[in-house]
Order: C-alpha cells, then structure tokens, then sequence
C-alpha cells in the first residue's frame, strides 16, 4: 500500500495534465483521474510487480478517456474549442501567442480521439 | 558501410528522441542532405514543444482534494468492508440453509410462514423418514416425554396428535433445528410402512395461515398455522390420503392445545 503511495502519487499531476490535454473540460478531466486513481487502487495487485507503474497508469487513465470522448460522440458534439470558457483552455493566451495556441488545439481538436490520445501521450507525456 | 534506409519511422522516433545515438546520427545525416525532410523535422518539434509549452502548466497546479490518494484508498476500504461483512452474513445464513437438506434455494430470497416451514419439514421427511436405524429418538411409547421436550423447548404448549383414527401409528419424535429455531418432528406410518413426518414450530407470525400444499420432488406437504404455531405434514403419499391426513391433524390439534 505505501508502494502504491509511492510510486502513483508522484504522478498525478502528470495524468491531470493529459486528462485536460484530452478532455478540456477540467471538471470532467479531475473526474477522470479520479476514476482512474479509482481503478488503480482497486487493481494494484493485478499489475505486474516488476512493472513501471507509469506506462501502466496512462493506460488506464488513457482507455477511461477514449471511452468517455466516444460517449460523448455519441450523445452529440461537444464543445468547440473556440466557445470553451476561457479557464478550460490550458493557458490563458497573450496576445501575439493567442491565434497560434487557437490553431494549435483547434488542429489538435480535428484529431480522431485515438490518434489525439497517442500524440498527446508521446509528445507532452514523453510515453514511448 | 551500407546505410540502413531512413524510413518515415526513422523521422517520427528522431522527434520523439526515442533513437539510439548511431542511428540518430544516421538519421541527423540523411536530414542535411534533405532539406524537405530537414522542415518536416524542424515543424514538428516546434509543434511538440507548443503542445508541452501548452499544457505544461496544468501539472504545476496544486492537486485537488479530490485527487487526494490517501482519500480514494481510505474511502475504497470502507465501503468494502460492509459489502464484506454482507456476504459473510449472507453466506453464514446460506450455510444455515444449506445445512438442513437436500433442497435448492434456486437463488432466491429464502421462504417465509408456512413456506419455510414447508421446506424445513421437507428437508427434515427427506434425512430421517428413510432412515432404518434410528429414525426417532425418542419413541411413541414416551409420547408424554416427547410432549414436555417439544414444549419446554419451543417455550409453548405443544400437544402430539393422535392419529389411529385415520390408520396411522406414532412411531415417536425428535428436536430438530431450524433456521427459525427449535422444531419438534413426529414421525408416523400407516399399516403399509408408508412414513410421514409433522413438523411443528412456532411461527414469527401470531394467530393462523391457511393451509398450503408443497410438492418437493416426490414427497407432498401441507403447511399451515394455528394460534402462531406451524404445522407441516410431509410424506412420498398420494395428495389424496395425505390432504385429509393433513386436516384430521389440523382438527385434532385445534381441540387439544
């Protein structure tokens, strides 16, 4: 149990990073960590004991993800980036950035969810 | 020394610094002599470095309380533990059950009234009524015994019916156990060697339940009860002898306790 403390609480504030990253709303990405912290408790004992417990808690995180954008593809289209409240983008933009941080995630916003997920996971996570 | 071909694999694993040193100066080699390939790299670092840059900040936040692991682990064992102490009750009282006989609870609820007395009697017909060696413990001849056992232990006046008027001889009784506490079996047969149990027991309800017949593979019971005690009859007879038995105990009993 204190190894479980040890090895996923450092990490947190990684998974909320990539949950928002996901999501953007930043209510139902906590909601997802959470649930992902949830599973992680309950099933620390089926992962393998040797196993990095980084790669293996962005796959829980990461599947809870894709499953909640399907969800949520199906009961309709969610929030288009640009009428997201100013506080769920991830950094208030200044000015001369702000155009290129819009086109940023609006591209990043076209992604298929999966491919969205890996790009997200390679490229702010560092997963390999 | 051949090169290995720099394939679109190649490019992606150099962005994401995944190459080991040889091949990224492979790679680092092929990019100065192809300028196209060389933008391609170089447009998508800066796209990973605004993304980083991007969502870099989030991980600086503080925590909320509701991420809080000491939390979720704490919170995860309290519901656990009462959902644990259900099933251990829940399969103690199937133990219980399980304990008196060879009938299925078909994974439903356990029977209430006369139901489950009906299945007590069954359970109990179905172990001691084949049984050649010592189907009663105490025999009709203490029939008085047998009354004052029942009753000092079912805390009630209970009475042994007579049953030579409809052919059918005492042969004596036993306390058995119930999920419901203590119950006294009295064991009869007829002239064929036909055996029949009665079950009695007090029941959770006061005053009377109509009777009821209970058809348990080949036996049939009728349970019924009369001023908050339970009786049933159980026996591998027709329905035809065994409903009119059924109601000679049933009166017998009115008029004697």
């Amino acid at each position: 149990m204190s190894d479980m403390m040890r090895l996923v609480e450092p990490l947190i504030p990684a998974l909320r990073r990539y949950a928002r990253a996901l999501l953007r709303n930043p209510v139902d990405a906590d909601d997802l960590v959470q649930d992902c912290l949830e599973r992680a408790v309950s099933r620390w004992h089926q992962r393998r004991p040797n196993g990095d417990a980084r790669p293996w808690l962005y796959a829980i995180l990461h599947n809870l993800a894709i499953s909640q954008l399907r969800q949520r593809a199906r009961r309709g289209p969610h929030l288009p980036v640009e009428d997201a409240p100013e506080g769920s983008l991830a950094i208030a933009p200044s000015q001369d950035q702000g155009l290129r941080h819009r086109d940023l995630m609006a591209a990043l916003d076209k992604l298929p969810e999966e491919q969205r997920g890996v790009l997200l996971l390679v490229t702010v996570e560092g997963l390999s | 020394m051949t090169l290995r071909p720099i394939s679109e694999d190649d490019i992606q694993a150099l962005v994401d610094e995944r190459l080991d040193t040889a091949r990224r100066s492979e790679v680092e080699a092929y990019l100065a002599a192809n300028p196209d390939a060389r933008t391609r790299v170089d447009r998508l670092r800066t796209l990973g470095r605004d993304l980083r840059t991007a969502f870099a900040p989030i991980a600086t936040e503080p925590v909320p309380a509701q991420l809080n692991l000491a939390h979720i682990v704490e919170a995860r064992r309290r519901p656990r533990l009462q959902v644990s102490a259900w099933q251990a009750a829940a399969a103690a009282i199937l133990l219980a059950l399980g304990g008196l006989g060879g009938w299925g609870l078909h994974g439903t609820l356990a029977p209430a009234g006369v139901d489950a007395l009906a299945q007590e009697a069954s359970a109990n017909f179905a172990v001691y009524a084949p049984d050649r060696t010592r189907p009663v413990e105490l025999a009709a001849s203490d029939s008085a015994e047998l009354a004052r056992w029942f009753s000092a232990r079912l805390d009630r006046k209970v009475g042994v019916p007579d049953l030579r008027s409809a052919d059918c001889r005492l042969m004596g009784g036993r306390l058995v156990a119930t999920p419901h506490g203590p119950a006294g079996l009295l064991m009869y047969d007829d002239h064929r060697g036909t055996r029949f149990v009665v079950l009695m027991r007090p029941m959770a309800e006061p005053g009377d339940a109509p009777m009821r017949e209970h058809r348990f593979g080949s036996a049939t019971g009728y349970a019924w009860a009369q001023d908050g005690l339970g009786y049933s009859l159980v026996g591998a007879a027709d329905p035809a002898v065994l409903h009119p038995l059924a109601n000679t105990i049933r009166r017998t009993t009115a008029t004697n306790t």
